[in-house]
């Protein structure tokens, strides 16, 4: 119950970091795209590398993002440590925002995907349409996305047990 | 008798290590603070005002000698105990605020609340009831950047109450305050005091305060020079 509502409120504030959120949610949603575009590509006889570059991609995004996180959540992680949250408290905020990045992105791509194919279908003579990529191709390259989150959960998480509750007492 | 006392501080000594230097910030402390006192701890800059506070408080732990924080000594205390006595028994107030920004005031009060396992409908309600008490209640949905600074503190204030603290450790919590909105600020401390019997600690080099403080610890160089009575003016 408590866990849940950090978590919800972790959403709300990941929304409420506006620039940052955004940005992230871009860059995810075209390394979703081009994980998925690769895999499907590798499902259909294609080279493994190509993939391989694009999950390693989003490892470092995602140990950008997390290092990104930690750094400008520090202040905010001390004080909410002097209220008596706890790190585990604390992990979720970061598990928050990281998935909902994942997620909106995701929704993002899938918007795409589906006005697309709805304009090429309409415009083209035969009313078909062309396959950008497998839905299952899709789906599993937002689960190795979304796995490789906790690689930016852990890094934040891990940076942030350093943090000492007495740092929020310090002057600006 | 401990129990008269929220926070007792004895021989407590603190010291730094700095390179190959130690620094001792603050040594031979001894002070008992009275449930429901409005305490202020008073000197200039680097006296070691700060680093009293946190050991206090239980923010960081003595080098030699001992505090007892509501009862308990922080020496003898698991380090996975301290967020519960934090959540429980202590309030903080800072300098800076530290409001986070992405929330909006009565948000703010809340999140002390928000791991524990208290229904979102009550935390709610004891957080609106704070933000009345602070007459913020108008402003409840704004962000920390539509609010004043005072305004701010006052946020700062309610969320420092929330858990209903024994004790509230207060940061020069005028430092970043006009004179006027720093005079109103402690008044409202002292009237939150006076009103729910909470004891306040308040660490400042604002020689203004004195007037509201039921007793005045003199810091310099680390040491308590002189306690005195301070005016106990209520409004």
């Amino acid at each position: 119950m408590m866990t849940f509502r950090v978590f919800v409120k972790s959403l709300r504030l990941a929304v409420r970091t506006g620039k940052r959120f955004l940005l992230f949610v871009i860059i995810y949603a075209i390394l979703l795209w081009l994980t998925a575009d690769r895999l499907d590509t590798l499902m259909t006889g294609g080279e493994f590398w190509p993939l391989l570059l694009f999950i390693g991609s989003v490892s470092v995004v995602a140990l950008v993002y997390g290092l990104l996180i930690s750094n400008y959540r520090k202040t905010q992680v001390a004080t909410l440590r002097c209220l008596g949250w706890t790190s585990s408290d604390i992990k979720w905020l970061f598990i928050g925002e990281l998935m909902l990045v994942c997620f909106v992105a995701a929704f993002i791509d899938l918007e795409i995907i589906v006005h697309y194919l709805g304009i090429v279908g309409y415009y083209s003579p035969s009313h078909t349409v062309p396959q950008i990529y497998s839905s299952s191709a899709f789906l599993i390259s937002l689960g190795i996305i979304v796995g490789v989150q906790f690689l930016g959960v852990f890094v934040a998480w891990r940076r942030m047990l350093n943090v000492r509750p007495m740092e929020a007492l310090r002057k600006a | 008798m401990s129990e008269e006392y929220v926070v007792i501080a004895e021989q407590t000594t603190k010291e730094y290590r700095r390179g190959s230097e130690i620094i001792i910030a603050v040594r031979d402390i001894n002070l008992k603070i009275k449930k429901g006192e409005f305490f202020v701890i008073i000197g200039p800059s680097g006296s070691g005002k700060s680093t009293l506070l946190n050991v206090l408080s239980g923010l960081d732990t003595p080098t030699t000698g001992r505090i007892i924080l509501d009862g308990l000594d922080t020496g003898m205390i698991d380090e996975s105990m301290f967020p519960k006595i934090r959540r429980e028994r202590v309030g903080f107030v800072f300098q800076n605020f530290n409001l986070i920004d992405e929330l909006t005031a009565i948000e703010n009060v809340e999140a002390p609340l928000w791991p524990t396992s208290l229904s979102s409908k009550i935390i709610e309600e004891r957080a609106l009831t704070l933000l009345r008490h602070v007459d913020l209640i108008e402003r409840k949905d704004h962000r920390p950047k539509e609010l004043s600074g005072g305004e701010q503190q006052r946020v700062a204030i309610a969320r420092a109450l929330i858990n209903n603290p024994k004790v509230v450790f207060a940061d020069e919590p005028t430092g970043n305050l006009d004179s006027k909105t720093g005079e109103d600020i402690v008044r409202l401390l002292r009237k939150l005091n006076k009103e729910q019997g909470t004891t306040i600690i308040v660490v400042t080099h604002d020689q203004s305060l004195i007037k509201y403080a039921d007793r005045v610890a003199y810091l310099k160089d680390g040491r308590i020079t002189e306690i005195t009575k301070g005016k106990s003016i209520s409004d």
